[in-house]
């Protein structure tokens, strides 16, 4: 696939996400500095699997400093709406406690696990791909393997209410 | 693999755990699949979490330890009785050892008291031939004549048994002396030099361990971490690179490979300066010094890129002064910038105040009255527990009640302390029940930086009230003032 064809499609794909989140127009802007970064400082990327965890990232960031700004209170006093700064992807103490407080309901959802999830949770922390999983576990077929990853993450979620970041939706 | 196939795979994102094949066949669905898209960009959320090492490490501690297979529990059954195995192995060593000299000694007692051998068939049973034809079997005062077990005993083996070992303390395990048998801690090197050999067998192991288990209680109390990222130019991770962490003090090297996401992590570092170097192979050799490790602090460098280029040119850079720590909160101070970006999703700025190490807040309140000449005092935000609400300074404030719009500022001293150069003030309405408004961090370069500039600046009156106007005054030469947040308030007043 062309890197052309990729964005064109990613661009679509990140509207349509954006814009279940925020208003179509800032949507329309996010998928677009979203590309515009890509496109001035990822120019060397053109697959698939590069380029999408990093619009992920992008427009993660870029919808939290959206709704920081928001909420934020005599803001416009202090900075153009037009001029959005692209977003900084370190982290910074607000990501820290926010990141603080995900961590600390994850960590009481795992608990409430079954010890087949928690133990796929584990191996997959420890870093081992699906296969090798398949093996330390001892399961014949690798589709076991998704399938019972897929209700682990199913459940998991839903212990935490349905979404990863509670509240920010 | 199959459009279910694929979709199963989402679990692996978040943890990194897709295989090249695994990430092109789930990323090109997500282009084609806008339902998958949306999933995979709120799994970023978990993704970024999980990119860090001490996150990652929270996570995987609450997950708990795995199931342990048949032969790890007999492993670490082993392990738990290792001083009890061991002293069981020495015993059964010495045991055998005397059984065997004892044998040969018995042996060569018969050798002296019977005749000369005869054919060894001579000795074989028969019924044809009677018992009595049988030779006789030494009396027992030749038994007893045998030498001595511990003469019988190598000088190597009686040095290990701590000197001479009298017949009366040949050892059963039964018998086994409760000093030497339990060799737990110092107890088990002051059995050996004792005289008892279990306990001189057993003092290394258990002085080895219990040393650990010393090292290991001084690490949580008093280490530090050290972690990063290593990336290319581009920003990109840069897996599989030699990270080394040096203590030029005590010449102590640590070295560890970046992960696949580029996250190197230095776990228990003694607190010291550290150097440290990142090699990697088509790149210039990177190296930073004077790095700060602190006890009980998370030093994050962030993202350490590497310049494209042979390994025998190096880029070093010298530490300045240590960056907002935002890998954990201990020992991080707040910047005025941090405070910009702050949410306010469920707390405010007092609440990310309290995220600096030692500051605590007490009741929040307003004091005193309506005259600028007053003191009137908010919050009592309190830095390492002193001080109550003095460390939220008074100040002095131009306020007028029944909720007219003022502007009053605050010199907070405790946000001086941290925040140096920044100020924060207060700018709000004010009521007979609350007083509500702007926080507002105020930037304030010192010209002379003195000291004590908190209490210099109080001299000095700096205020930037309505009643008293903007005054800057006494030896304090203010160089830039400017906001750089502003956070909304509310205090509440608390019943004179």
């Amino acid at each position: 696939m062309e890197r052309e064809e990729v964005l064109t499609k990613l661009r679509e794909r990140i509207v349509a996400f954006a814009a279940s989140h925020i208003q179509r127009d800032a949507a329309e802007d996010v998928a677009q500095e979203t590309l515009m970064l890509l496109h001035e400082k990822y120019a060397h990327l053109d697959r698939p699997e590069d380029l999408l965890p990093l619009c992920f990232q992008i427009v993660r960031f870029k919808i939290m400093s959206l709704r920081r700004k928001a909420v934020r209170r005599g803001e416009y006093d202090q900075v153009s709406v037009t001029d959005i700064p692209l977003p900084d992807l370190n982290a910074n103490p607000a990501d820290h406690l926010e990141r603080k407080e995900m961590l600390e309901r994850l960590t009481a959802a795992v608990g409430q696990l079954g010890e087949r999830c928690r133990e796929m949770i584990r191996l997959k922390l420890q870093g081992k791909t699906f296969a090798e999983i398949q093996k330390t576990m001892g399961v014949g077929a690798i589709n076991t393997i998704y399938t019972w990853d897929h209700r682990c993450r199913k459940h998991l979620l839903e212990l935490m209410g349905g979404d990863w970041e509670r509240g920010k939706r | 693999m199959s459009p279910d196939q694929v979709r199963k795979l989402v679990g692996g994102y978040a943890t990194g755990t897709l295989t090249p094949e695994e990430r092109a066949a789930l990323f090109e669905a997500a282009l084609e699949d806008q339902g998958l898209f949306d999933v995979l960009a709120r799994e970023q959320s978990l993704r970024d979490l999980l990119g860090d090492p001490a996150a990652k490490a929270e996570l995987l501690a609450a997950v708990g330890e795995a199931p342990a297979t048949w032969g790890e529990r007999a492993a670490r059954w082993m392990w738990g009785h290792a001083p009890v195995l061991a002293t069981m192995a020495c015993f059964a060593m010495v045991g055998g050892y005397m059984v065997r000299e004892m044998r040969l000694a018995s042996r060569q007692e018969v050798a002296v008291a019977k005749p000369p051998t005869p054919p060894r068939r001579v000795f074989e049973p028969s019924v044809k031939k009677p018992a009595a034809t049988l030779p006789a079997l030494p009396a027992p005062p030749v038994l007893a004549q045998r030498p001595a077990v511990a003469e019988a005993l190598p000088p190597a083996l009686m040095r290990a048994m701590g000197g001479a070992f009298p017949r009366a303390q040949v050892p059963a395990p039964a018998a086994m002396p409760a000093q030497a048998v339990g060799g737990r801690g110092g107890g088990g090197g002051r059995g050996g030099a004792a005289g008892g050999f279990g306990g001189g067998v057993m003092a290394a192991p258990t002085v080895m361990a219990f040393g650990n288990a010393r090292a290991a209680a001084g690490t949580v109390a008093s280490s530090g971490t050290l972690t990063g990222t290593v990336v290319d130019s581009s920003g990109a991770a840069v897996p599989g690179a030699q990270v080394e962490a040096r203590n030029p003090t005590t010449g102590a090297v640590r070295s560890t490979v970046s992960t696949p996401e580029g996250v190197f992590v230095f776990n228990g570092l003694e607190p010291a300066r550290y150097s440290l170097s990142v090699r990697a192979s088509g790149f210039k050799s990177f190296a930073q010094n004077d790095l700060n490790v602190e006890a009980s602090a998370v030093h994050d460098l962030g993202k350490m890129p590497l310049a494209v280029g042979a390994l025998s040119e190096e880029i070093s850079v010298t530490a300045a002064a240590t960056p907002v720590q935002t890998a954990s909160s201990e020992n991080s101070k707040l910047s005025g910038e941090a405070m910009t970006d702050l949410s306010l999703k469920g707390r405010d700025a007092f609440a990310m105040l309290q995220t600096i190490p030692g500051v605590t807040m007490g009741n929040t309140y307003m004091t005193g009255g309506d005259d600028a000449n007053e003191n009137k005092g908010v919050g009592a935000l309190q830095i390492n527990g002193s001080g109550g609400r003095a460390n939220f300074a008074n100040g002095d404030m131009g306020v007028t009640g029944g909720g007219e719009v003022v502007d009053f500022e605050l010199a907070v001293i405790a946000a001086m302390r941290k925040l140096d150069p920044a100020l924060v003030a207060l700018i709000g309405t004010a009521s007979t029940q609350q007083r509500s408004g702007m926080l507002v961090i105020v930037r304030i370069t010192l010209a002379n930086a003195p000291k004590d500039a908190p209490a210099q600046l109080k001299k000095a009156g700096f205020t930037i009230g309505r009643r008293q106007g903007n005054e800057v005054s006494g030896r304090i030469a203010v160089e830039k003032l400017e906001t750089v947040a502003q956070l909304p308030f509310v205090a509440h007043i608390a019943p004179q």
